[in-house]
């Protein structure tokens, strides 16, 4: 069954065609959050909210449209306002800091997890230099090997505005990387 | 000669494969000839394969069972909505009418007429003569007792007599419940020792 006869379940009330496409899309929208917020707990959150929002609006989509990349503008819009708000947001000084991905990682071989993981800190550190919209243009990009156009379209912008966005991102970490940049920034340049 | 900022825009062009060919010939001669332009291409391209090099985050197992439980509670709440919007529309209305129908009445002088309904009169007046006999009532017991305290304090006599009986009456029901528990364990004394 493809996606649009799913979403016309869905309307009709069916829930188990929803959890169908969930479990589809949830490693996109999932990598998407986590790449856009940088840690766990917030692109588990969000990844929450943007199926919650695609529900609520499902009467909204257009069946001519990928349904992932619909699901994803969502998905990064979502985060993008996240963003905005949480630079409003003083941080408690009790919370904890988030655990290191080597120490809570599952794969096998211990070295080869913290060199992927020291890898994985310094490209979200490269990340959360960037503006909520460079960062989201550059993840869509790198990670789903999107079109400017189809970016232009899930971020509501024109295709101009989508490439200087991704020049300016590049310029800005490019920048980042001569001026030192984050921990891990010169392991994680060697191997890729 | 373009301005360096120009041939970098081309360089992230380029690396998304968005430039011309003729752009891309251009690029590539002006890169051999301008150190600067070159280090940019050599840092966007590095940054180009630490990009593509990233690996996919697993998400969280319950992730699927987080999201259902979240939209189930949407609708639940959805589904609660209207009746509590349709609730505390008819609760505020209600509360909106008990303040203003008595002001519109009275302000207006529509109990007149009322007034002159028979039903309506009739239960006014109903009403009207049920407080009245309520305040005679409270009245009577009210001067009835204060009648006798006034009694009772004026003549010592009559003071002590009264207090006298009350503590009669008091022995008299301190022995008589005390005789009814004594008949009543010896009764239960005999009936053990005749079980045993």
């Amino acid at each position: 069954m493809n996606d649009q006869e799913l979403v016309v379940l869905v309307l009709e009330g069916d829930q188990q065609a929803f959890a169908e496409l969930v479990e589809q899309y949830q490693r996109s929208v999932y990598n998407l959050t986590y790449r856009m917020l940088g840690n766990a707990r917030e692109a588990e959150d969000a990844a929450q909210e943007a199926f919650l929002r695609a529900y609520q609006h499902l009467k909204r989509y257009d069946p001519e449209r990928p349904f992932k990349t619909w699901l994803l503008s969502i998905a990064s819009n979502y985060c993008i306002d996240r963003l905005r708000k949480r630079r409003l947001t003083w941080l408690s000084i009790d919370e904890p800091l988030p655990a290191h991905p080597a120490l809570t990682s599952n794969a096998p071989d211990p070295e080869d997890a913290t060199l992927k993981s020291e890898r994985q800190v310094a490209v979200q550190a490269l990340l959360a230099e960037l503006a909520p919209d460079y960062r989201a243009a550059v993840i869509l990009r790198y990670w789903y090997d999107m079109s400017y156009a189809d970016i232009a379209e899930m971020l509501d912008t024109t295709e101009s505005a989508i490439k200087s966005r991704l020049f300016r991102a590049r310029q800005m970490l490019v920048k980042q990387l001569n001026s030192g940049g984050a921990p891990g920034m010169i392991l994680a340049m060697e191997s890729a | 000669m373009m301005a360096h900022d120009t041939y970098n825009l081309m360089i992230s062009l380029a690396l998304d494969g968005q430039l011309a060919e003729e752009d891309e010939k251009e690029l590539r001669q002006h890169i051999q000839g301008c150190g600067l332009c070159a280090n940019t291409w050599d840092q966007m391209t590095m940054l180009d394969a630490m990009f593509n090099s990233q690996a996919e985050v697993n998400p969280p197992p319950d992730l699927l069972a987080g999201v259902m439980a979240y939209v189930e509670g949407y609708k639940m709440r959805r589904r609660w909505y209207p009746w509590l919007v349709a609730s505390v529309s008819i609760i505020s209305l209600l509360a909106a009418l008990n303040i203003a129908a008595p002001l519109l009445v009275l302000s207006l002088g529509l109990y007149k007429p009322m007034l002159e309904w028979p039903t309506v009169s009739a239960s006014l007046n109903a009403i009207a003569q049920a407080f009245y006999w309520l305040q005679a009532g409270a009245d009577f017991s009210a001067n009835t007792l204060r009648d006798w305290f006034v009694f009772l304090t004026t003549d010592p006599l009559m003071l002590a007599s009264a207090l006298s009986a009350l503590v009669l009456a008091s022995i008299w029901i301190g022995l008589r419940e005390g005789f009814k528990s004594t008949a009543l364990s010896l009764s239960e004394g005999v009936t053990s020792q005749q079980s045993v």
